[in-house]
């Protein structure tokens, strides 16, 4: 099993945000909000039993959406905000993510 | 309604313009003395010439009473990397109560330097309203050793009439002045200093501290001295702190906690760690009063988090995180966002994550290029930004934090008031262009300091470093985007007096937005390099006309070149993808119809291109076939460019040169060494006939050998 660490970053503003791993839903909330003085708005963990899994990340709110196939293996910590020009950004890592 | 800007209502003050005559002699006066016939010869001294004192800076702050209005005046000009402006607070006192009445900044201003004086002539924006709001300052030039002169402010109106005048004594070479208090959760300790050449760095090596890092941006901490330590039970049972403990414990121990806005912030250095320091995410710093009334006032620094995370207590990694957090934490207590919350994600600043720079220019490069520093836009707004922007308890928590009314904006096509970045940018093009002819423009990083600078290559629109900004006919402005961004670390340059500038050109007619110029008309184009410390550089303005077509064949290759399909083959150099055989099929009817049309040469320069590569394509079932490259139909549509290049209706010489060398390359791989030396000597031949810089023409040349050289 490999664990991944998914953290909601920039660009959520009373967002509602439905996050699929492998096609399973893992997160659904309404009011999303970053908070920027730590660039962070919510985290969510999960479990996976495949070396890589495919993320979606919908924000029905702003209706965009993307999607991205992560190697958790090597990459077990991903960040997700809502980018320039309302793009769904997934950024894998694979280091934690600090925030001060 | 008040006026601090003209108060002729309540009293008249002629205007009393000190100007201190510097009191040092410049010359020393010779000194005679009886001397005695030396026993063995000596030579003879030579006179002193005169010792000329230096001047003192004029930058800082200044204060003046008049009436009951009290002015807190900033000039800065002159200092440690000056931001071109002046700012000022108004105060209004009666009764023994002071208050607050509102701020101005300038814009751009003209300074005059005289031997003895400066006359700094500019207008501003001020928070009240007011016809008042151009503004003449003097300042006298003293020597050091000698008090600073006064500045003398006077307002006046559009019709040139003064207003009131202030004369205001300098009180400090700081522009702010704010009064720290530190307290330390027990268990730990309060961070001391950090050398700054200790690990990779940029910038010069210093040691640094909390206050010497605001010092250096120019505003001055008072450490208070009232330092408690805090029992971890204030963390709670769980000893793990939340907002609201952590709240409460700056009230109950920041001596100096206020309900209305003062000059003064808080900062506690926590043993325990932050509720939102789970599994996976570490939370090192948090400026906690981001809620409620008064904000802004108080920070933590989870020091052990710090520790554990960077190798231990006292490790290098951790001192220098340490001091990385103390100064972005207190930043965060100015209203200041992080770097790309303001839109500048490519600054070297402390407001930016280490992380999240890496991401865009590669591991590790944010430490081996930060320089410890704010940058150009937040010293601006700590310095300048209207008093109730920053000062604590001010405006709430990013409210006006950077780009409220009146504050600048990184917008290229605002004027950059002042450039001291040692760099100039110019953007070059042809003056007119046919109507879907690609659009190409020359990027110019020049030195101007000339103790020499290092430059991120990546000048080329791809690579987010450098941005430009279109205006089209119909007066509406858009910025380039390119297809793709390429991510990529900085391409560290030199630039020197021997490799003064760096040139790259660029295809900017196709991007994420369509074609850019499938309007016949007027375009006025404007280039801005981010430079690595975060600041703002920008061309001037470029104007380019589109022409009408003049023919129907100008019209007929206008619709063919003017497809999407065909843009993103401008942009690629050429592709074989399926998706984009339609637009082929336009480039070939060109080539075919209009051979001997002047514009039938960028259809050349992207087939040539492209065939003198090979092209992968991945089919059904995950087939690779590869599609070998042509190097006698490269070596046909590329000599077509060259010739027409030779007689000026061709591309310009960056493409050219790129062109020619993938043909050369293309003979290499088939084995004809022959054919590769004929064509690159071709180009060399051409590129030496143009009026090149002779360090562009080195690199060219450069360019050129090393394909030879495999």
């Amino acid at each position: 099993m490999n664990n991944l660490q998914i953290a909601l970053q920039d660009g959520f503003e009373n967002d509602s945000v439905i996050i699929l791993v492998n096609g399973r839903e893992l997160y659904n909330k309404s009011g999303v909000t970053t908070n920027r003085v730590i660039s962070l708005a919510d985290t969510v963990t999960c479990s996976v039993d495949t070396l890589s899994a495919v993320i979606q990340v919908d924000v029905t709110s702003k209706n965009i959406r993307g999607n991205r196939d992560v190697l958790v293996s090597e990459f077990p910590f991903v960040a997700v905000g809502v980018g320039k020009g309302n793009v769904v950004e997934i950024i894998p890592s694979k280091e934690s993510f600090r925030y001060c | 309604m008040l006026d601090p800007a003209n108060t002729d209502n309540f009293f008249q003050q002629e205007p009393t313009i000190v100007m201190e005559e510097a009191a040092a002699s410049e010359g020393a006066s010779a000194q005679t003395t009886e001397a005695l016939t030396p026993i063995i010869p000596i030579n003879p001294v030579k006179p002193i010439g005169p010792i000329v004192l230096p001047r003192n800076a004029v930058s800082g702050r200044y204060r003046a009473t008049v009436g009951s209005y009290e002015l807190e005046l900033r000039v800065d000009l002159d200092g440690s990397r000056p931001c071109n402006l002046v700012s000022g607070d108004f105060y209004t006192v009666a009764g023994g109560v002071k208050t607050y009445y509102g701020s101005f900044k300038s814009g751009p201003l003209t300074v005059t330097w005289g031997t003895a004086s400066v006359a700094i002539r500019g207008t501003v924006t001020t928070t009240w309203v007011t016809s008042y709001n151009v503004v003449t300052i003097t300042i006298p030039r003293t020597y050091i050793l000698y008090p600073r002169g006064n500045a003398t402010l006077i307002f006046y109106n559009g019709a040139g009439s003064a207003g009131t005048t202030y004369v205001s004594p300098f009180e400090s070479s700081y522009f702010r002045t704010v009064r720290l208090e530190q307290d330390y959760e027990a268990g730990t300790a309060l961070f001391g200093s950090y050398n700054t050449g200790t690990l990779p760095h940029g910038g010069t090596v210093r040691s640094l501290d909390l206050v010497s890092s605001y010092a250096e941006a120019g505003v001055q901490l008072v450490v208070t001295g009232g330092t408690d330590i805090v029992p971890m039970i204030e963390a709670g049972a769980d000893s793990v702190w939340t907002n609201a403990e952590l709240e409460a414990a700056m009230h109950h121990h920041f001596s100096i906690v206020s309900d209305s806005p003062q000059w003064q912030t808080y900062l506690l250095a926590c043993k325990s760690r932050h509720e939102l320091t789970t599994g996976g995410s570490t939370l090192f710093g948090i400026m906690f009063d981001y809620s409620g009334t008064s904000q802004r006032q108080g920070c933590a620094v989870f020091q052990s988090q710090i520790n554990s995370y960077y190798g231990g207590a006292g490790s290098n990694d951790a001192n220098r995180h340490t001091l990385y957090c103390y100064v972005h934490e207190v930043g965060h207590s100015f209203n200041m966002l992080h770097s790309w919350d303001k839109s500048r994600p490519h600054a070297l600043s402390w407001m930016n994550y280490d992380w999240k720079y890496d991401q865009l220019h590669g591991a590790g490069s944010f430490w081996a290029n930060f320089a410890f520093q704010f940058d150009d836009l937040e010293l601006t707004h700590v310095r300048h930004g209207n008093r109730n922007n920053v000062i604590m308890g001010g405006d709430n928590w990013a409210t006006n934090a950077g780009f409220g009314t009146g504050e600048l904006r990184t917008d290229i096509t605002n004027p950059v008031i002042e450039n001291n970045s040692g760099l100039a940018l110019d953007m070059g093009a042809k003056g007119t262009y046919a109507l879907g002819e690609p659009v190409v423009v020359e990027l110019r990083l020049r030195l101007r300091d000339l103790n020499g600078k290092q430059v991120n290559g990546l000048l080329h629109p791809n690579y987010d470093v450098t941005k430009i900004a279109i205006k089209k006919p119909n007066g509406s402005v858009v910025t380039y985007e390119p297809l793709a961004e390429h991510l990529a670390g900085p391409q560290v340059v030199a630039l020197s007096e021997a490799n003064p500038s760096l040139t790259r050109s660029a295809y900017i007619g196709y991007g994420k937005d369509g074609h850019y110029f499938d309007q016949p008309g007027t375009y006025i184009l404007k280039a801005g390099y981010y430079t690595p410390e975060g600041g703002l550089i920008t061309s001037p303005d470029l104007k380019i006309r589109v022409k009408s077509p003049l023919s129907a064949a100008d019209d007929d290759i206008a619709e063919l070149y003017l497809g999407d399909e065909q843009g993103q083959l401008f942009y690629l150099l050429g592709s074989d993808a399926a998706h984009l055989q339609k637009g082929n099929d336009a480039l070939s009817q060109v080539l075919d119809q209009y051979a001997d049309h002047p514009l039938s040469v960028y259809a050349a320069l992207v087939q040539g291109v492209n065939a003198s590569r090979e092209f992968k394509s991945v089919g059904s079932g995950k087939k690779v076939t590869v599609r070998k490259q042509n190097v006698k139909q490269a070596d046909e549509l590329i000599g077509k460019v060259f010739s027409s290049s030779g007689r000026g209706v061709g591309v310009d010489s960056i493409t050219l040169n790129y062109a020619m060398r993938k043909v050369a390359e293309s003979h290499l791989r088939s084995g004809d060494r022959k054919g590769a030396q004929k064509t690159l000597d071709e180009l060399r031949g051409y590129l030496d006939k143009q009026k090149l810089a002779q360090h562009d023409l080195r690199r060219a040349h450069a360019r050129i050998d090393a394909v030879l050289q495999g």
